[in-house]
């Protein structure tokens, strides 16, 4: 009986792996059942619903072609690169991908982008479906087209460009009204110059204690970097530019630039420095949270987009939008308003299969129908959910006039606000500037918000008065640097030795077959001396081998591999290539390393308060009380809550103003106790005190504390191992310590707390290494915000390997955490012979 | 105070009902005793399961609700008559206006609105509509949007001149928008057939009254605006519904098959009333498949469409399907009739609490991801059942040379951040072909997680050598050995093993986002992360998702959260 169930047992698991492997084996395939020719679209969402009705009718004018449409889903533009970078190194990249056009200028020079330029060059001018630049704003159309640094050779167009957007300033009008800036009409005037704009940013702001700004901002008048306008914005604003014109030259420190970053220095000290503005950025606090609809931001820059904020959330806001406002010189040069401009585009990546399909696809989805159709479906979309329609301004100079005129001019029920915001609207989206489209474009942008924090922070104030030197520039020129150094390897040719791999894999398979010779050589030699039997080895290797499969191929192996990546230049697109030490001298280098091994040790705090409160809880529960598995079921709840959905649920509560721990804080800051200790404090501290509910995961100080407290709330995790650990320590111990005359705190250091050491030890270790690997709180919560605070090891690894497409980088970084993960669990154990006490088990 | 466990754990006496203070003394002696551990307890308990409940109440509420902050979402109310009027606003001071000034300055400023509101009522109200409560409603809107738009200096003026900006904000078009606003009403507006080839044509419109008829039911078609108001009353939820009626002949160039969906505008009245509707067209009936509520105020638009080609795609299904309900003697005289009827309290209440959840079911392909998610968890829990039991053996029990090599390789396998092997791993499945599929994420697991195997090394180095021995001799081999002896005392481990990979199944995050391509392959983790992408402002709705996501592991958690302790308890965790 027991034989046979064997059997069948052994059958089953047979049946199951060959059924799991057909269909592993099924899967892996591309699904290519009807002989048409596929073609794998990524559409974003913001393409509109019926871009499935559009596909439907175009598979019937192309019958022989079929799109597989997906969403992307992406964390951000940049994030959604990532998952285009995997599919690509994956083989089976996507045929058409809606793609952010800033990231072409790189993508292309890695040359990861198919360029269009033949297959627009090849169309019929007699077609109908013909796909015509000319008509697209020019500016769209060049960030949409590369070429390498340096040449003077024609651009080649590598995406067509979708959708455009600009950057405004929105004024609340009833806030300016308020205030008493208004015309002679008695309607609220909008400031045009830098000038204006300052005084405008100090009369609206509202600081907890009037007159000092130290004391907190209640209010935001306006800053220079909220919303979306970045030192960009200034420098074009200032004539600068941030790259030479033939893209050699990282320009960061030129006079205009740091008059630029100047002033917005200025304005952020008036307002009290960069941190009471970073409480109100709004990166989290999406829809009807959003700071500048509830009347807590007066004015900012921000991008076309934000207008779909205003229509879902808060259609009667009485705002205005206009150019932002210049220098007085500029203006006085007769230069007009500029502002800059960025979009979406379709390309194809160069590694498709199917390119000529894809570009069929492309030009069928840019024709006036489908726009318009496209277009249509997002009316409806919104409408259905009772919202203002508000369209975006597409690529196509024409379309979007067209789309201008009947979803806002036309439409009766349009609001006057939006009908006038349109109106400026559709004339600044003709000329912005555009950033340079350039390899280094990602960095240039990174470094430029990195000069940025360094200059409003006034982080080189000390070392520019020993030096003599200006700190606005210096902080531009530290910054530059880097760029510099990218773009200069960028245009030098590449590293001349390639990896390559043959050896490597001899050497590894030659020392994992050693191993397993050693064990029989081995067993054969020691058969007296251990009692080794070949046949116990064999059985040995036959219930091991599972295991020992996976580590040779997926950690001993990948091990090694990364080793050697650490030492190359890899970016998954092109051949590895030997640079010696180069990463780990870079990574030395690295400032932002540093940040994020100080972001991660930052987040050991949480392994002592999850353990106490875990113990807290377990002891507790191990007092007899009576409904235990109640109470313990309701402790570990939170423990059981999938982590993304963890993520998203705190991320709520820490933004909402209305969620019960800000309600609660408040109601408590508000009771007289708070109030006189506030009071007293206030006599003592330098500057004024005032309790308020925190902002949690805006506040550089506060968003790792924050990540921490949710960690907390899951301490049920813990309790139950605690639990258990208490529940096996012999009662006669604390009898025998009650009769030696111990009371319970003692009886508690000297028998619980000995008796726990070992599992103290195992979640220290446990905990150290899941630190090290915090990754999804900060992809989810913050994306590593506010100002890289809870930017953490992992991530950085992450961003370094799957976003900037550093293999190299990625993989010392990697290695520098194995050896510190290595080393901190070596300490610990180390240490832990002093403390951890075993008995006899 | 720490007690003992065996000592405590007798029965505590049940005292039947004295006099008072022996009672309150009891109580105190209680507290004292062990009273205070629950007091603790509950407290802590409060903590880690209010953030859930608030999560449930967030997925209930409309954002409006959101939006207003108010802790408990509101109750749907039954509404006998449609127009109502909504109800009145209380006056909201600006920060940094004085009380004193404020509640000076307010009858002057709420005379002004009333006359402003009174002058702008239509001359025919609805009926049972109460004009006053209407203008009083109206007022205390306007009252609050001017106010919030007064300049400060004002109010440090004198009243005339305060009286004199205040009249500038009374303009038309805010006065006709507070009085439109606060009465809540059903209107039509456009009614639109769109075409499986995108044409898109108008059917009716709501300015003309001879589009729509009522059918059946206690109602009238009233113009109002550009939009259509129907008047109507139910005295009780048995009430018939109302039926609304309109025919219209199919344009020329399109087929009764080429109907890609209608379109209908409505402004709906916040009653929670609902609607059916049914379109006679081509020789075939078609039915709505489900309910549209009577929800919010704000003006909206319902898809009804037939099958199609959109019901293959993953976009959010937005409409509100057709179904075949029978055949029709019409074939391009369509009809198109809606129903309205009378929703009770419950049903109302029932309606608002699923809302949320249906719409996070129809914005992704929920039921999709869920069945990922399935199969991710069971492929990998039962790889991490098998493999750790297996493999285990090798190391607890068999002797071989290179065991303490190898159990040390294992062990420092645990310590190795998956970050380190990213990269090569990916390369590994690519190589595979496995890129874009969810083997990456489970086939790991039947290669044994080391965390795992430790387990069950500690649980097997317990069992006592002699059972092995009599089934040595009962010519057992190793093999069965292992799976007749070995695996029936493991249960509590496996329990823990299979709970603990079954939640770390379920969370899994990184290993779908580097390795999926497209939507119709990811779990629930990403499909969650990917709508809070891009539905990211819709709380309310994520909310819910979360809601459901977190369902399922909370079960299985309390399935065997016996074991699972056990387990825990069994293993002991030394290491």
């Amino acid at each position: 009986m027991k034989r046979l169930s064997l059997r069948v047992a052994a059958l089953l698991f047979l049946s199951l792996a060959v059924a799991v492997s057909w269909w592993t084996v099924r899967s892996s395939r591309e699904a290519n059942e009807d002989g048409r020719e596929p073609i794998v679209f990524w559409a974003g969402w913001m393409i509109g619903d019926d871009i499935y009705a559009a596909i439907d009718r175009f598979e019937h004018v192309h019958p022989q072609y079929r799109v597989v449409a997906t969403t992307g889903t992406a964390q951000d533009a940049v994030g959604d690169a990532q998952r285009l970078l995997s599919a690509i190194a994956g083989g089976v990249p996507p045929d058409v991908v809606f793609f952010d056009r800033f990231a072409i200028g790189e993508w292309a020079s890695r040359h990861a982008l198919e360029d269009l330029t033949p297959y627009l060059d090849a169309q019929d001018p007699a077609d109908p479906e013909r796909l015509d630049l000319s008509g697209y704003y020019p500016w769209a159309v060049e960030e949409a087209s590369s070429r390498p640094p340096g040449s003077l050779e024609p651009r080649r167009i590598y995406g067509v460009p979708t959708a455009v957007d600009a950057r405004f300033l929105y004024a609340n009008l009833d806030l300016i009204r308020q205030e008493g800036m208004t015309d002679e009409r008695g309607e609220p005037k909008l400031p045009t110059t830098w000038g204006e704009l300052r005084e405008y940013s100090n009369r609206l702001s509202r600081f907890r204690v009037p007159g000092r700004p130290d004391s907190g901002l209640v209010r935001l008048g306006f800053a220079p970097n909220y919303g979306d306008s970045f030192l960009y914005m200034y420098a074009f604003e200032a004539g600068g530019r941030l790259l030479s014109p033939d893209g050699l030259r990282v320009t960061m420190d030129s006079p205009e630039v740091t008059r630029a970053l100047r002033f917005m220095t200025d304005v952020y000290d008036d307002l009290g420095g960069i941190a009471q503005v970073n409480a109100f950025q709004q990166s989290a606090q999406l829809g009807p949270l959003d700071p500048f609809l509830k009347g807590q931001v007066a004015m900012k820059i921000d991008g076309t987009w934000y207008l779909e904020t205003l229509g879902d959330w808060k259609p009667d806001m009485n705002f205005a939008l206009a150019p932002a406002p210049m220098p007085e010189d500029q203006l006085a040069k007769g230069r007009a308003p500029v502002t800059w401009g960025s979009g979406w585009s379709l390309v194809v990546p160069s590694t498709s299969r199917h390119k000529q399909a894809a570009f069929e696809l492309i030009r069928y989805l840019r024709t006036w129908d489908v726009v318009a159709m496209l277009d249509r479906s997002k009316r409806e979309r919104k409408q259905s959910e009772g919202r203002v329609y508000l369209p975006t301004v597409d690529a196509d100079r024409w379309f979007a006039h067209r789309l201008f005129e009947q979803d806002v001019f036309d439409d009766r029920a349009m609001p006057e606000t939006f009908r006038r915001a349109y109106r400026s609207l559709a004339e600044l989206v003709d000329h912005p500037e555009i950033r340079p489209v350039s390899p280094v474009g990602q960095v240039l942008w990174r470094q430029q918000i990195r000069a940025f924090e360094a200059a409003v922070a006034h982080k080189y104030a000390a070392e520019a008065r020993a030096s003599g030197q200006d700190e606005v520039q210096l902080a531009l020129t530290r910054m530059a640097e880097p760029v510099q150094h990218q773009l200069d390897e960028a245009t030098r040719p590449l590293p001349p030795n390639v990896v390559r791999w043959s050896p490597y894999f001899l050497v590894y398979g030659g020392a994992v077959l050693a191993f397993l010779a050693g064990v029989v050589v081995l067993t054969l030699r020691r058969r007296r001396s251990h009692g080794y039997s070949l046949q116990q080895t064999g059985a040995a290797l036959l219930f091991a081998s599972p295991w020992f499969l996976g580590f040779a191929v997926l950690t001993g192996g990948p091990i090694v591999f990364s080793l050697v990546l650490s030492f190359t230049r890899y970016d998954i697109l092109t051949d590895a290539r030997y640079v010696g030490l180069a990463n780990y001298h870079d990574v030395i280098a690295d400032p932002t390393f540093y940040k994020s091994l100080l972001n991660t040790a930052y987040m050991i705090l949480r392994i002592p308060l999850v353990m106490g409160a875990g113990l807290v809880m377990a002891l507790l529960l191990n007092t007899g009380v009576r409904g235990l598995s109640l109470y313990r079921a309701s402790l570990y709840l939170p423990v059981t809550m999938p982590l993304v959905a963890a993520c998203l649920l705190w991320t709520w509560i820490f933004n909402s103003r209305e969620s019960f721990l800000n309600e609660g804080l408040r109601f408590l800051f508000d009771t007289a106790p708070a109030r006189a200790i506030e009071w007293v404090a206030d006599r003592f501290a330098s500057q004024p005190v005032r309790l308020d509910a925190p902002l949690w995961l805006q506040d550089p100080k506060l968003s790792k504390f924050s990540l921490v407290l949710m960690n907390v709330w899951a301490a049920g995790g813990g309790m139950v191992i605690w639990l258990a650990g208490l529940q096996s320590i012999p009662r006669q111990l604390y009898e025998a310590a009650s009769i030696d005359g111990a009371g319970p705190f003692r009886r508690f250091w000297h028998v619980t707390v000995p008796m726990l050491s070992p599992y103290i030890l195992f979640n220290s270790i446990v905990g150290v290494i899941a630190t090290m690997q915090v990754f999804a709180e900060a992809y989810v919560m913050t994306g590593g915000g506010p100002v890289d605070s809870t930017l953490f090891y992992a991530f950085y690894l992450f961003r370094q390997a799957f976003q900037f497409f550093q293999m190299g980088y990625a993989s010392a970084l990697a290695w520098i955490l194995f050896v510190a993960v290595l080393l901190l669990t070596l300490l610990q154990l180390r240490v832990s012979k002093r403390w951890v006490h075993y008995d006899q088990a | 105070m720490i007690r003992l466990e065996g000592a405590v754990l007798r029965p505590v006496d049940h005292a039947p009902f004295h006099v008072a203070p022996v009672a309150m003394a009891r109580v105190g002696r209680w507290m004292a005793r062990r009273g205070w551990v629950h007091v603790l307890l509950l407290t802590l308990v409060a903590g880690c399961l209010y953030p859930l409940a608030w999560m449930f109440l967030a997925s209930v509420k409309t954002d409006e609700e959101l939006r207003q902050g108010n802790a408990l979402p509101s109750l749907p109310v039954f509404r006998v008559h449609s127009p109502y009027v909504r109800p009145s606003l209380a006056v909201i001071r600006p920060d940094e206006v004085r009380a004193v000034r404020f509640s000076a300055a307010l009858p002057a400023l709420r005379e002004l609105t009333t006359s402003a509101v009174a002058s702008a009522l239509p001359a025919r109200v609805p009926p049972f509509v109460d004009p006053d409560v209407w203008a009083a409603s109206s007022s205390s809107a306007l009252l609050n949007r001017a106010v919030s738009q007064l300049p400060r200096q004002a109010w440090d003026d004198t009243d005339e001149v305060l009286a004199a900006q205040y009249r500038v904000l009374l303009t038309p078009d805010a006065v006709s928008n507070a009085v439109s606003d606060q009465l809540s009403r059903f209107e039509l507006s456009n009614l639109a057939l769109a075409s499986t080839d995108g044409q898109l044509f108008s059917l009716a419109s709501g300015a003309d009254p001879a589009t729509w008829r009522v059918e059946s039911g206690n109602a009238s078609l009233v113009p109002s605006g550009d939009a259509l108001r129907l008047d109507y009353q139910f005295g009780s939820t048995d009430d018939p519904p109302v039926v609304l009626v309109h025919d219209f002949a199919l344009p020329d160039d399109v087929q009764a098959s080429d109907i890609h969906k209608l379109v209908l505008s409505i402004r709906p009245d916040d009653s929670w009333h609902r609607i059916d509707a049914s379109l006679e067209v081509g020789g075939v009936r078609w039915k709505s498949a489900r309910p549209t509520y009577l929800a919010q105020n704000r003006p909206q638009s319902v898809a009804f469409q037939p099958p199609g080609f959109d019901d293959k795609t993953t976009r959010p299904r937005t409409w509100v399907p057709l179904r075949i309900d029978g055949a029709s003697d019409r074939r391009r005289n369509a009809r198109f009739a809606l129903t309205l009827s009378p929703t009770s309290q419950g049903q109302a209440v029932f309606a608002k609490v699923q809302r949320n959840y249906l719409r996070a079911f129809d914005s992704v392909p929920f039921l999709q991801y869920m069945g990922n998610s399935l199969l991710l968890v069971g492929l990998t829990t039962a790889g991490s059942l098998f493999s750790s039991a297996f493999v285990a053996y090798a190391f607890a029990r068999l002797e071989w040379p290179g065991r303490t090599t190898a159990l040390v390789l294992l062990l420092s396998t645990m310590m190795i951040p998956p970050q380190v092997t990213m990269v090569p791993s990916f390369v590994v499945w690519e190589r595979l072909g496995w890129y874009n599929t969810l083997n990456p994420m489970w086939v790991p697991a039947w290669f044994g997680s080391a965390f795992f195997i430790f387990l069950m090394i500690q649980h097997m180095k317990t069992i006592p050598r002699e059972l092995e021995e009599a089934a040595k001799i009962d010519g057992l081999g190793v093999v069965q050995t292992w799976w007749y002896v070995i695996v029936p005392q493991l249960k509590p481990t496996l329990a823990a093993v299979g709970v603990l990979s079954f939640l770390g199944a379920w969370n899994e995050f990184m290993g779908p986002l580097i390795y999926l391509r497209d939507q119709t392959k990811f779990p629930l983790s990403l499909g969650l992360l990917g709508m809070r992408i891009d539905h990211g402002a819709d709380w309310s709705m994520l909310m819910a998702a979360n809601m459901l996501m977190t369902v399922p592991s909370v079960v299985v958690f309390f399935c065997f959260q016996r074991y699972f302790v056990e387990g825990i308890t069994v293993t002991g965790m030394k290491a």
